[in-house]
């Protein structure tokens, strides 16, 4: 019936080398960029070669940027993450921000999650710590002593106030204020 | 799986033995309630494929009590599957038949029509009085509350009490009694 | 089909006046728990017992491993030192950044838990998470259709995921002792 699980792989929360506990570690490794000298789809990538690529690269000395100029090619970002993971993103007719901004979001990913679903938005290896529940958990432990059926345990907790009750204070209020006038 | 963990999972996902007196209470209120019961929603490891549903049993189903003039106007309908099979019961035609019939309809009606149903069903034990064998009734270990608080007989208010009890209202001194 | 037919000739287009929820008290409501106090130094004695313990254990850390309820970009999760959450959706903090979760609303170790009201004392509990990621989700298709008016549209989005890994969970200072200068939380200097 439904076949997106051929095309969007799914899984649970994966991160590398648990990272992040102590300290974090950028995990792309390295990028090509390819772009043509002359092309018109190239354009913003040359202009993002000329003015930002270089901020970009001192402000992440671990990652290494490599940059291929080939003719008659369309322009286009390669990264390679330290799990192994290659990621090729596009850019013809990309704008310099447009650029800049993959770039940006390649340097924050941990590998390629293009079509990965993930299954759970939490991951933890302690997810219980008072005890995970048993029907136990919350009943009152005189109950183990208790016979079945029984006809204390049977009543509802929540009860509303009967005409008879009503009747009865009734009664007790108008002997008091009787008391107090004879008083 | 290690030992310790079997026996988490054990505990965890124990199947509990509930019991519920339905004398004085409506089937239909109490379906809805039994119903989750049955189902497993009243725990928080519940998952429609965790099989994580508990045993009910139901006694007195022969006093439920059913609301307004609905044991003359409710009626259920049967078709035995063969032409001109079909027939209409009303409520008290059968609850004498079998005392047990109206609170099953109820739970079964209350839940949601999937293939599940039946399965959960199989976990339902209704009894029209108390009598519930014995091997059955020491599996019980809790008992759900009933919905509706069962009124006090007449004749199980002690003297003392009857005598205390405030009047409002007496005979006329020229009333005879029979 | 029949399933119907039977619904409607078995319930003979009855509504009846009180359904269940009205026969039942409301069990959820805005008006605090009316209570009475009996004894004021035997409840003053009993729940001081109690702090006092909690006090006692965190001064001598053997409170063991606690999660914390926090509450973040308007949903709430439970977390416990060095587990991972996404947070969907724009969200300002970047990879790298060492944050502190503010919006507490529980705490809680093996033998007691502290419940905030909603939220626990600020500066009592110390939530702080680093940002290990930030990418995009698998493509969500967000389909329209008004059948037989020739409306449909489609829309293909990726929402910005952030993951977060928390690192510390603590209990800093005295439950019930707050401390006597409060709004020095964010001071840089």
């Amino acid at each position: 019936m439904s076949n997106s699980h051929i095309f969007l792989k799914s899984g649970f929360i994966r991160t590398p080398s648990q990272n992040g506990v102590g300290r974090y570690v950028c995990q792309l490794q390295r990028v090509v960029l390819k772009f043509c000298k002359n092309n018109g789809s190239s354009r913003g990538m040359r202009e993002f070669v000329e003015s930002e690529l270089i901020n970009f690269a001192k402000n992440n000395p671990g990652v290494v940027v490599y940059l291929k100029p080939r003719r008659h090619r369309a322009p286009v970002i390669s990264a390679e993450f330290l799990n192994g993971d290659k990621q090729w993103v596009s850019c013809h007719n990309y704008s310099k921000q447009d650029i800049s901004k993959w770039l940006n979001l390649l340097r924050t990913q941990s590998g390629n999650t293009t079509g990965f679903r993930l299954r759970k938005l939490q991951h933890t290896d302690h997810p219980s710590i008072q005890g995970p529940w048993t029907p136990y958990t919350f009943k009152d432990p005189a109950e183990n002593l208790a016979e079945y059926p029984n006809t204390e345990l049977s009543k509802p907790k929540i009860q509303l106030k009967t005409a008879t009750d009503e009747l009865l204070e009734i009664f007790n209020s108008v002997q008091i204020s009787d008391k107090k006038g004879v008083e | 799986m290690s030992a310790l963990k079997r026996v988490q999972q054990w505990a965890t996902f124990a199947r509990i033995w509930h019991v519920y007196d339905a004398a004085w209470q409506n089937p239909f209120h109490s379906a809805k309630l039994l119903k989750k019961y049955l189902m497993g929603l009243h725990k928080p490891i519940y998952h429609p494929l965790n099989d994580c549903g508990d045993h009910v049993i139901v006694i007195n189903t022969g006093d439920i009590a059913l609301p307004e003039d609905e044991w003359k106007k409710r009626a259920y309908f049967h078709h035995t599957g063969y032409p001109g099979g079909a027939s209409w019961t009303v409520a008290w035609e059968l609850h004498d038949k079998d005392p047990t019939m109206i609170l099953k309809k109820a739970v079964y009606s209350s839940m949601d029509g999937n293939l599940q149903r039946r399965y959960t069903m199989e976990r339902l034990h209704l009894f029209p009085d108390g009598k519930v064998p014995a091997d059955l009734m020491k599996n019980v270990s809790n008992q759900i509350q009933q919905i509706r608080p069962v009124p006090k007989r007449l004749d199980h208010y002690s003297e003392q009490e009857r005598k205390e009890f405030p009047k409002l209202i007496d005979y006329p001194k020229d009333y005879i009694l029979r | 089909m029949a399933g119907a037919l039977r619904k409607i000739f078995a319930t003979f287009a009855r509504s009846y006046p009180k359904p269940v929820a009205q026969l039942l008290p409301r069990l959820y409501s805005n008006v605090p728990t009316p209570y009475e106090i009996v004894d004021a130094q035997e409840e003053r004695k009993t729940y001081q017992d109690v702090i006092d313990k909690v006090n006692r254990q965190v001064a001598q850390a053997k409170q063991g491993r606690l999660f914390a309820v926090v509450h973040i970009q308007g949903k709430q999760v439970k977390v416990t030192e060095g587990d991972v959450f996404v947070v969907e959706g724009y969200w300002p903090p970047g990879a790298g950044d060492r944050i502190s979760l503010d919006k507490v609303l529980l705490v809680g170790g093996r033998d007691f838990t502290l419940v905030g009201r909603p939220l626990v004392q600020r500066g009592l509990v110390q939530v702080e998470a680093t940002v290990i990621e930030e990418t995009l989700s698998h493509t969500k298709t967000h389909f329209k259709k008004k059948r037989r008016k020739q409306y449909m549209r489609i829309n293909f989005m990726r929402v910005p995921q952030t993951m977060l890994r928390v690192n510390r969970i603590e209990i800093v200072g005295e439950v019930n002792h707050p401390s006597d200068v409060t709004g020095l939380e964010t001071r840089v200097f």
